[in-house]
């Protein structure tokens, strides 16, 4: 039911976006893998203290759980790729940001994704070697 | 007024240098030392130069305010109301966290 | 179903009446050289006559007639149906504003905004002589592009900050607002710098240029915005006055 508090024309909104734009989805990868290195950030300083005040055996013990355990060393190279697009397309903001690329956008874009796909394939090539 | 156009330089400022640190950061773990496991003996031995741990001290200092500050971006980008209890709490998290990465550098300095 | 015929499906909604808005299909014969006003039109003026939406000039300059069509804001006069390569249309309305009626918005919020920079040229009073700007000046060339804004309002519906932040004063009403601050003869820059620079303005651009995308003049807000936040930077280290 229509809220007849609100003003008639406020009571429905479409949602409908635009996802053409490859901007968009620069963005919204940008902004996730942003989210998701802060939360990294503060596990990493948290894990390396809380061990490191134990003394540099109670270091090398949570490094070589951290470092064995199958599912972090997939969740590694995933936080890598992260690290790697954040950067890459970081990069192609800058750009903008001094204004420089705004006719090139796409390109530029497509441009920093295949230099980080071989960064990328080349981590992962030496992580599961 | 003053704080958008300060923050955001400093956003961008941040982002250029970390380009530099947090690339050193991933360089040295992954391909200069590739170990299985790392050992604290091992990297108490590369930061023994003072190179080593400007390069961790940066990072966080860098990483820290970026990250924050990235934060904070994307609730105010959401319609955030509350300004300054969110800083506030931001500010405290940056600095403990500083405090926090700070003694774990000095550990392997020690 | 015959190639020669369209399939409209157009968003229906009164707010007056309608708990919830509905979609109605209409079979519409395709002509040559067919815009999507011309749809909607031979929808109003031979099926349905209750179909709301705006239009005006049916040739792209006043910017009345913009609508979301087949996944983004364009105007619908100026968008051939051939140029989308379906003959399936679906047609709501202008994303990021109120609905009066079907397609037509309410346009009010964008023009708040719009009148926030103050949309208009005030020239300094102590210039008695004409300025002199040289036509062929990089700087002239780039905002004469950017003055053919006709506040359609495709690429406030198109952003995704909009959406998210009703309070953001949106790619039209900066785009202006730098045309008239990158004006030597501008007596009010400062005052301008000064909304633009609020924490609901430039800075809430992330350059995802869906503006640009669907931008019916090619324009390229996100680079004027790109502009404002250079000169608010500069203002603060006192370099732009
Ligand atoms: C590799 C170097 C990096 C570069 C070049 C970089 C670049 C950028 C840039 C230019 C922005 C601004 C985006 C915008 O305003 O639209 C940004 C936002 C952000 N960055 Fe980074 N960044 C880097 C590393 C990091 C790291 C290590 C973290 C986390 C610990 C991080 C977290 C964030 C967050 C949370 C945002 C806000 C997200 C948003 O506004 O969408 N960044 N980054």
């Amino acid at each position: 039911m229509p809220n007849r508090e609100m003003a008639a024309s406020q009571r429905y909104a479409t949602h409908s976006q635009v996802w053409g734009a490859v901007g968009m989805w620069a963005w919204i990868l940008h902004r996730i893998t942003g989210i998701g290195l802060v939360l990294y950030i503060l596990l990493h300083t948290t894990l390396m203290a809380s061990s490191l005040i134990r003394g540099s055996e109670a270091f090398n013990a949570m490094l070589t759980i951290l470092m064995t355990n199958p599912v972090l060393h997939y969740m590694e190279l995933l936080l890598v790729g992260a690290v790697i697009y954040h950067g890459l397309n970081g990069i192609r903001l800058l750009l903008f940001d001094i204004g420089i690329g705004f006719s090139r956008q796409k390109e530029i874009f497509w441009s920093a994704m295949a230099v980080g796909a071989a960064m990328w394939i080349y981590v992962i090539m030496i992580k599961l070697s | 007024m003053l704080v958008n156009a300060i923050t955001w330089l400093l956003q961008r400022i941040s982002a250029a240098l970390l380009l530099v640190v947090l690339g050193l950061h991933l360089w040295l773990l992954y391909v200069a030392n590739p170990a299985e496991i790392i050992q604290f003996s091992e990297a108490k031995a590369r930061l023994v130069t003072g190179s080593y741990v400007t390069i961790y001290v940066l990072l966080l200092l860098f990483g820290l305010f970026h990250a924050l500050n990235g934060l904070y971006t994307v609730m105010v980008d959401t319609g955030l109301r509350a300004r300054l209890v969110t800083i506030s709490i931001l500010v405290i998290l940056g600095v403990t966290l500083f405090g926090v990465g700070l003694y774990s550098v000095v550990q392997f300095i020690m | 179903m015959s190639s020669r015929e369209i399939n409209a499906k157009i968003f229906r909604y009164d707010p007056e009446v309608d708990a919830e808005p509905r979609f109605d299909e209409f079979k519409v014969p395709l002509i040559d050289n067919m815009a999507v006003l011309d749809v909607v039109m031979h929808v109003q003026n031979y099926i349905d006559k209750t179909l709301a939406f705006r239009c005006s000039c049916r040739i792209g300059m006043c910017g009345s007639c913009a609508m979301y069509i087949n996944g983004k804001p364009r105007l619908a006069c100026r968008t051939q149906v051939k140029s989308l390569g379906t003959n399936n249309i679906t047609i709501m309305p202008l994303p990021n504003l109120p609905i009066i009626r079907d397609l037509a918005t309410d346009m009010e919020p964008f023009f708040e905004k719009w009148k926030k920079i103050k949309p208009y040229y005030v020239g300094k009073s102590e210039l008695t002589e004409p300025a002199v700007i040289r036509p062929d000046s990089g700087e002239r060339e780039f905002i004469d592009q950017m003055l053919d804004c006709i506040t359609c309002g495709c690429c406030y519906g198109a952003c995704s900050m909009v959406a998210t932040n009703e309070d953001y004063i949106g790619p039209a009403a900066l785009n202006r607002a730098y045309t008239l601050i990158a004006d030597k003869r501008d007596a009010i820059r400062i005052e301008r710098i000064n909304v633009v620079g609020r924490s609901y303005g430039v800075w809430r651009c992330h350059d995802q240029f869906n503006c640009a995308e669907v931008c019916p003049k090619k324009l390229v807000p996100t680079k004027s915005i790109q502009q404002l936040k250079k000169r608010c930077v500069l203002q603060k280290f006192g370099i732009f006055k």
